[in-house]
């Protein structure tokens, strides 16, 4: 499949528009990135997906800082060529594409769990990996990297206790 | 009294399960003499009095941690397998690990690896195994406990306990950056720099050695890293890397390592390059020999 030709897939399915880019890598791969204006647009994506015999690979996201809410991406295979889908919730909600494409099951969870995003219409409601003692959402917090490569935190008293038995 | 059956049961606690592949080898190879001792490994843990935990003790794995110990029957003896155990290691401060193992259970003899070899984790469980017996007749566990498996050899290339040749060290904190277990503490005082290194939090990766800049820090062979719970703390390698005072301005400065100086003037005879003068005096009088 040509990416140009899952572009004219979409073209006219998608209702709220959308940004298209083409890219390559080193390599020479080429891949596409697509940013949706309207996140429930990305049912019609795994559709299209589908269509092609194509899957998930992968959804990570992350917490805007300029604007309240997430980005949530999900990269799709379709027979080699990666196809990248960016979609903007303001209410931590995205439509859940795991009925359409069941290999986006465990990626949506980890979005549920790691950020807090649900995928509604998801048909697992428990947690993946994550203990349930531990906030949902969990990598929206700030985690500085002087903390986690140093072990600088409030809680670490464990260098305290060397410094206080060991004489030197 | 009748001589005591130990019954080891072991818990993972979140492990990345090395330690558990290196317990199976200390417990079923006769070289490692847990085999052929008289060791019971029992499959129930309100049948055990000797317990092996590995893990930093996930957030997941506590409430099973908990249940468990409410089945032991006292005595028992509680011996941390890893790194991970003892101080969480590199997992420290990650928001889904509530360990280390201490702060739910008390731990009796400690085991530091990543993962230990399965001579440390035999000499863990013989040593576990003395508390026991000391447990049972009512006497005071000792401070330390003497080696009890002599014949233990490891290769000269194994990574084990981390040394440090304070010679060559400037207190550059390159070891303590990369570390990634938080192992390595480098303090500042008028004197000068205080280089420790932790044991019981070191992971052996060899981090530290691969990117000193002068060699000052190294790997040894040495896998004696089975201490009691009380040496838990102090089981710290401390060297002091002092200031000199400059010949000319009388400041205390740090000089560069011989081994840095080494590598930069191959050909010259190190001790003679500017000895006992700071870097500032140094820059000036260099400045003066060139445009005096």
């Amino acid at each position: 499949m040509k990416i140009e030709e899952f572009n004219n897939a979409i073209k006219t399915k998608i209702a709220g528009g959308y940004l298209f880019r083409e890219d390559k890598d080193n390599y020479g791969n080429l891949s596409a990135w697509i940013t949706l204006q309207d996140k429930k647009d990305i049912e019609t994506i795994a559709k299209t997906v589908k269509a092609y015999k194509g899957r998930c690979v992968v959804a990570t996201g992350y917490k805007n800082e300029d604007k309240e809410g997430h980005t949530v991406i999900y990269h799709f295979d379709i027979d080699g060529t990666l196809i990248n889908v960016e979609l903007f919730t303001e209410n931590e909600t995205i439509v859940s594409i795991t009925p359409i494409l069941p290999s986006a099951n465990w990626a949506e969870r980890e979005l549920r769990e790691m950020y807090a995003v649900e995928p509604i219409g998801h048909p697992n409601k428990d947690r993946l990996f994550l203990d349930y003692s531990i906030a949902k959402g969990v990598l929206n917090e700030y985690i500085s990297l002087s903390k986690m490569q140093l072990g600088v935190s409030d809680t670490d008293i464990l260098w305290n206790n060397v410094k206080k038995e060991c004489k030197v | 009294m009748s001589k005591v059956v130990p019954k080891v049961f072991r818990i993972n606690t979140g492990s990345c399960n090395g330690c558990d592949v290196e317990f199976v080898a200390a417990a079923f190879v006769d070289k490692f003499h847990i085999a052929t001792s008289d060791v019971e490994f029992v499959d129930d843990v309100k049948d055990a009095n000797l317990l092996v935990i590995t893990g930093p003790l996930t957030a997941r794995s506590e409430s099973f941690l908990k249940n468990a110990l409410t089945k032991l029957k006292k005595p028992f003896t509680v011996v941390g397998v890893g790194t991970c155990s003892v101080s969480c290691g590199i997992f420290r401060d990650s928001y889904a690990i509530n360990g280390p193992l201490d702060k739910f259970v008390d731990v009796d003899v400690n085991v530091a690896g990543c993962p230990p070899r399965p001579e440390s984790i035999a000499e863990g469980i013989a040593k576990g195994i003395k508390v026991l017996e000391q447990k049972l007749s009512g006497e005071v566990t000792p401070k330390t406990i003497d080696t009890i498996f002599s014949d233990f050899s490891a290769p000269a290339s194994f990574r084990g306990r981390m040394d440090l040749n304070p010679d060559m060290c400037t207190g550059c904190r390159t070891c303590e950056t990369v570390c990634p277990s938080t192992a390595i503490k480098i303090e500042e005082n008028e004197e000068g720099f205080i280089h420790n290194i932790w044991h019981n939090s070191c992971c052996y990766c060899g981090n530290c050695a691969y990117f000193c800049p002068t060699g000052a820090i190294f790997s040894t062979n040495s896998f004696d890293t089975v201490k009691l719970q009380n040496e838990k703390f102090s089981d710290v390698n401390v060297a002091n890397i002092p200031f000199e005072e400059c010949s000319c301005c009388g400041e205390k400065y740090m000089p560069p390592s011989r081994g840095l100086l080494g590598k930069s003037y191959v050909h010259d005879d190190v001790n003679k390059l500017n000895t006992n003068i700071c870097s500032k005096c140094r820059k000036e009088a260099n400045f003066k020999r060139m445009y005096a």
